[in-house]
């Protein structure tokens, strides 16, 4: 074999790994609708974006709890063929955008045999995003305690507040019945990707997507038609409780094998106008921009480079490992030991952000791994 | 064709182009919707072209070099010794799937514009002289970026496997 050879089979394997396409089809009429109110406006993209979304975020909570009870409850029984009964508030910590517990909405009662639930990932939206908030529920065989995506997954997106939950969806496929709604099947196309789409509403619209599984189109439609309300709500673990002015939570994800082995983050972010100078643009292209981006990731491993300076940021041992290749030497990392097996990390760049800040955010997060137990359950 | 019908037909296509490029579904994710949407915009004098499809591929690599992405291409840092622990002392039938994976961690360590013009060299199979017009430069700097990404993932490789002459 040419290294030509691997090279392409290496290439390959990695288009196999591409996201479904009809994800990112649903997802047009959102990012046409952004795009259009940055012309408008004038606003930066930034955000939580899918990329985002994958992105590695470590998180140390110095003010560790975990006396809280736990408070995911069990569905009710009617089917998801209608919209689910309002739940209590979710209240956002002082100064974020993000609720400190996320509301679940709705669950699958049956998933296929071997998989467990490994992945809840939520996201508030852009503001006035016309989708709204985002959970993503994500059921795999196996997960590591690091970095929780890739490979088999089956996962629930639930949108309940979407301006017009009928064009979050993808409509492409075939039409199918979900306990009386509307649906759309869209089978594998020699991918193993498949996925159904149903709306439940002006405003609520559900997706169930089959990653890298060979499921059947039966027992997806099972999947999707055993959605039940599920009057739960998931704490986020992982609560800054300061951040820079002007910085502002806006995703969190919790994943991992078991309670035990729990992973979390949480990405916080700067908005701000697009450059409208050339000095403005000059000073983002080198890294100076206005906007930010920074996740604070709490778990058993961390995304960050070896070695750095050493010190200590709330009595706990700490580093700061420096990057000098092109893109990662905008990023600053902290990491923070915890103790018992436990690493904080956060990950930061743009809008001024420095060393400091990060300290000062490590400093003032609140870690509380209450509520876990769905994980692996 | 409509915009609509060439999403229909091509965007499993496309995105895992963009994901070969990028060597990050997400981001390729990301790159692609935004892609999309431009292209969407001006889609009417896209379709009036010989290869609207080639054009939507350029638009993916030159979103994904642009500055704005090249902060989130974040290539995998390796040191030598991880290097040399997962890669076998010599291939065989058996340890082909080992190679592979560790030439997929390989290619995340390459610079951006290395990656690209793999993707295009040998996922899209363009000769030079097309990359060199996609990407908009010389053909000598993408022979220069061919012959330092190749030589970089066969440093790293078994002395068994070969070139085919690329870099020459």
């Amino acid at each position: 074999m040419t290294i030509e050879d691997l090279i392409r089979a290496a290439q390959e394997h990695q288009a196999d790994r591409s996201v479904p396409a009809d994800r990112i089809r649903a997802a047009l009429p959102r990012r046409a609708a952004r795009a259009n109110r940055h012309r408008r406006y004038g606003m930066l993209a930034a955000g939580l974006t899918a990329a985002a979304v994958a992105t590695a975020v470590t998180v140390p909570a110095l003010a560790l709890r975990d006396d809280s009870p736990a408070v995911t409850a069990e569905p009710a029984a009617p089917p998801a063929s209608g919209p689910a009964s309002a739940t209590p508030s979710s209240q956002p910590a002082p100064g974020a955008a993000l609720p400190t517990q996320v509301k679940l909405e709705y669950r699958p009662t049956w998933v296929p045999s071997g998989f467990a639930e490994h992945i809840r990932h939520f996201n508030v939206g852009e503001p006035g995003d016309s989708l709204g908030p985002t959970l993503m529920r994500v059921w795999k065989k196996s997960v590591s305690a690091g970095d929780p995506w890739g490979g088999t997954e089956l996962s629930l997106y639930i949108r309940t507040e979407a301006t017009d939950a009928a064009a979050a969806i993808d409509t492409s496929g075939q039409k199918v019945d979900i306990n009386g709604a509307q649906g759309f099947y869209t089978p594998p196309q020699g991918d193993r990707k498949s996925s159904v789409n149903w709306t439940l509403d002006d405003h609520t619209a559900l997706t169930i997507a089959a990653l890298k599984v060979d499921i059947s189109k039966n027992d997806l439609l099972r999947m999707a038609r055993s959605v039940r309300p599920d009057p739960g709500v998931s704490p986020v673990p992982v609560s800054p409780r300061w951040l820079p002015p002007g910085w502002e939570t806006t995703g969190a994800e919790v994943s991992g094998p078991s309670q035990d082995t729990w992973r979390s983050y949480v990405y916080a972010v700067r908005r701000a106008p697009e450059p409208s100078t050339d000095a403005d643009r000059k000073a983002a292209k080198e890294g100076n921009s206005q906007s930010g981006e920074l996740s604070v990731t709490v778990g058993t491993t961390t995304d960050a480079p070896s070695g750095g300076d050493r010190f200590t940021v709330g009595g706990h041992p700490a580093r700061h490992p420096v990057r000098t290749d092109e893109p990662g030497k905008r990023l600053i990392y902290l990491v923070v030991d915890l103790g018992e097996g436990r690493l904080m990390t956060l990950i930061g760049s743009g809008a001024g952000l420095t060393l400091d800040d990060l300290k000062k955010v490590a400093e003032k997060t609140e870690i509380t791994p209450a509520g876990l137990a769905w994980l692996g359950g | 064709m409509t915009f609509e019908e060439f999403v229909s037909a091509r965007l499993t296509s496309l995105v895992r182009y963009a994901t070969v490029v990028t060597w990050d579904p997400h981001l390729a994710e990301d790159i692609t919707q935004n892609v999309l949407v431009r292209a969407q915009a001006r889609w009417s004098r896209i379709n009036r072209m010989d290869a609207p499809e080639s054009y939507v591929k350029r638009m993916v690599v030159n979103e994904f070099l642009s500055w704005r992405r090249r902060r989130e291409a974040r290539s995998v840092p390796l040191s030598g010794e991880s290097l040399a622990g997962f890669m076998p002392a010599a291939p065989d039938q058996t340890a082909q799937r080992d190679d592979r994976d560790a030439m997929m961690r390989l290619i995340a360590t390459l610079p951006p514009r290395q990656r690209a013009v793999i993707a295009l060299r040998f996922y899209e199979d363009l000769p030079v002289e097309q990359i060199a017009e996609i990407l908009g430069c010389r053909t000598v700097t993408v022979r220069t970026h061919l012959m330092r990404a190749l030589a970089a993932l066969q440093t790293a490789l078994p002395a068994t496997l070969v070139t085919t002459g690329e870099q020459s």
